[in-house]
């Protein structure tokens, strides 16, 4: 009996263990340091649009639409962010304090890109169109409606989505649920008027008028037109 | 932070981690012994042992004969061989066909009414006179050089009980086959590692040596769930007689052809281990019996663990996979699918992906040391998917059934 080879097994068993996990610890925080790079590249880029929007008060919309498409184009960068975001709460769990400080960063620049989205819109009249979508845990219907809002996104590039944990501890988002009285998931705000529980395709599709009017034009608002453009390039 | 599961699939990772070290320890101690470059020196012809092969035959008319002729062709001092025949109560023309040896004073022919493959072995017995027995298939082909291989072990160590050859799939047509064919080279590697640590989990039936006096001190065969040569080997570990394995004492078998025969096969094989398992419980993690009681056992049980693991892991994902694809055709139709492209960012980095791989490569490597010990030349990687579905996906479904048979006591027929 060699009792030797069963724990030298045991000692390189551990190594090979503890290997593992050091080596995708460390793999996870490149990946999580990439995301706040992400983060802060586009919490810089809001900044920035904002301080231009504060520049062009006096001036006429022309000019900001003009520039629309280079100022306000971060949407599929917030997408892009919360693809990999959700990766990671799948690979380390939705509890791991890294996943949830990104998530809440992650919600802030939502909100500031869609106050700033929505001033935009006011002031210049341009068909931007938000939908505001409040998801949770342990919600059936949640996953069901990602998917009809992947379609939504895929179909009309001139919507934007902002993605809501309502667990996301953040005041600010505690602020945007109650000023749009939001008490379940999943719950829609579209145009400032709340749909709570599942939406269909069709259904999203009847809260937002300006769909109708995008079918009917086939020369669409310069922002559509933008992304339109970007979209048909890759077909 | 980490729930029930996630401590499980940890520990058996852990495990199974282990069992592929120590074989990786086992092989660099004993590297030098499995070399190819090892140079063969035959003995003289006086030293070579006498030899009788058992054959038990059962409707197998014309492999026997095929069978009987390997034997004969055998690079073996001729005085020293013999073959006892047993005709198991056939009811084809393998009796007659076995006729055509009456007058070779090398073979005996018996026969007896059927009463299986253990009976068959034990009515043989008796009528050895030679120092060594051979326990052998009829459907089984033997390499010219295998017994120049194997006896000198028995010359050199008098304590040698049992030798273990190496079987090989030759020839394999059906899928099933070549799965088979993966599968029993790298299991020659396992083996080898086994017997060098002096726990062989079973001398295979198909090809094996042993002294006489085995069956003296410890008697026959037995039934054992119709895994006699399981069986045996336990008894031997028990008797603590050596036994060892000898890589490059080859045979090939056909392996059965198809996936029926084969589920029938390897539920007989996985249930009569569990039983002949329970019926040897005391040597399970008993340092009495060495390397077999703390290894060999505990390993082997682990691993049909570690199958069922992985196969309900895989299928709960892949069945969730489908489901969720439904749902989706269900919610907004086809053509909606975007296939992200590809980013390293979103490969998986988790710790057990990270430890699955170690594995990966550990049994790989142990296929391509079982292939260079077993002296395979030609290329056969191509058949490495086979093995891959066959054993991830089918493997934990006769070792389910076993358990559910052993739990519920049902009867496996023998083929």
């Amino acid at each position: 009996m060699n009792w030797k080879r069963y724990i030298y097994t045991f000692i390189i068993t551990l190594i090979i263990f503890t290997f593992s996990l050091w080596l995708s610890n460390r793999f996870n925080d490149e990946k999580i340091n990439t995301l706040r790079d992400i983060g802060s590249q586009i919490s810089l880029d809001i900044l920035s649009a904002e301080t231009r929007f504060s520049l062009l008060q006096k001036t006429s919309c022309e000019h900001i639409i003009d520039q629309a498409s280079s100022t306000i184009g971060f949407n599929t960068e917030l997408q892009d962010l919360a693809a990999r975001i959700k990766f990671m709460e799948n690979q380390l769990g939705y509890q791991n304090p890294d996943v949830v400080a990104l998530k809440k960063n992650y919600t802030l620049l939502q909100i500031k890109d869609y106050l700033l989205n929505k001033e935009y819109h006011d002031r210049c009249k341009q068909d931007v169109v938000s939908i505001l979508y409040f998801h949770g845990l342990d919600c059936k219907a949640c996953s069901d409606q990602s998917i009809i809002l992947d379609k939504i996104i895929s179909d009309y590039p001139e919507i934007r989505v902002y993605y809501f944990d309502i667990n996301t501890n953040t005041p600010a988002l505690a602020t945007l649920s109650s000023v749009f009285k939001v008490t379940s998931t999943p719950s829609l705000v579209i145009n400032d008027k709340i749909h709570p529980g599942f939406q269909s395709v069709a259904k999203v599709e009847s809260y937002i008028p300006e769909i109708k009017q995008w079918k009917k034009d086939k020369i669409k608002a310069p922002v559509a037109a933008s992304t339109t453009s970007t979209t048909s390039k890759k077909k | 932070m980490a729930n029930a599961f996630e401590i499980v699939y940890a520990m058996i990772m852990f495990l199974a981690i282990y069992v592929q070290v120590f074989f990786l320890l086992v092989f660099f101690e004993n590297k030098q012994k499995v070399s190819r470059r090892i140079v063969h020196v035959d003995l003289p012809d006086h030293q070579y042992l006498s030899v009788s092969f058992l054959l038990p035959v059962w409707n197998e008319g014309t492999t026997t004969r095929d069978t009987i002729e390997s034997i004969f062709a055998l690079d073996y001092p001729e005085e020293k061989l013999h073959i006892i025949a047993v005709d198991d109560g056939s009811t084809d023309d393998s009796w007659h066909i076995m006729q055509q040896y009456k007058n070779n004073p090398r073979v005996t022919l018996l026969q007896k009414e059927n009463g299986g493959k253990h009976t068959a072995l034990n009515f043989a017995l008796p009528h050895v006179k030679t120092d060594l027995v051979v326990s052998f298939d009829a459907d089984t082909q033997i390499m010219p050089d295998a017994l120049k291989k194997a006896i000198p072990h028995f010359v050199h160590d008098a304590q040698l009980m049992a030798l273990g050859g190496t079987v090989l799939i030759g020839n394999p047509r059906t899928y099933i086959q070549k799965a088979q064919e993966i599968e029993y080279q790298t299991f020659s590697f396992t083996k080898k590692m086994l017997g060098f640590i002096g726990g062989v989990l079973v001398v295979p039936g198909a090809f094996s040596v042993f002294r006489r006096e085995v069956f003296e001190k410890i008697g026959g065969y037995k039934k054992a769930y119709n895994l006699e040569d399981a069986e045996l080997t336990m008894r031997m570990h028990q008797y603590g007689m050596k036994i060892d394995h000898c890589h490059d004492a080859i045979v090939k078998t056909k392996g059965p052809d198809t996936f029926k025969r084969l589920y029938k096969q390897r539920l007989r094989w996985s249930y009569g281990f569990i039983k002949n398992m329970i019926d040897y419980k005391k040597i399970f993690l008993n340092r009495k019996y060495g390397n077999f009681g703390l290894f060999t056992l505990p390993m082997s049980v682990f691993t049909y663990v570690l199958l069922v693991f992985v196969f309900m892991y895989s299928l709960y994902k892949v069945s969730y996979g489908f489901i969720s694809y439904i749902h989706k055709l269900y919610l907004i139709g086809f053509g909606n699918f975007q296939f992200g492209s590809w980013d390293p960012f979103f490969l998986d980095a988790k710790a057990t992906t990270i430890m699955s791989l170690f594995i990966y490569a550990a049994i790989f490597a142990g296929f391509l040391m079982g292939r260079h010990m077993s002296r395979v030349t030609h290329s056969n990687f191509h058949n490495i998917p086979y093995f891959i579905i066959v054993y991830g996906y089918f493997a934990p479904i006769w070792v389910m059934k076993s358990i559910y048979d052993w739990i519920f006591s049902q009867k496996v027929t023998w083929r």
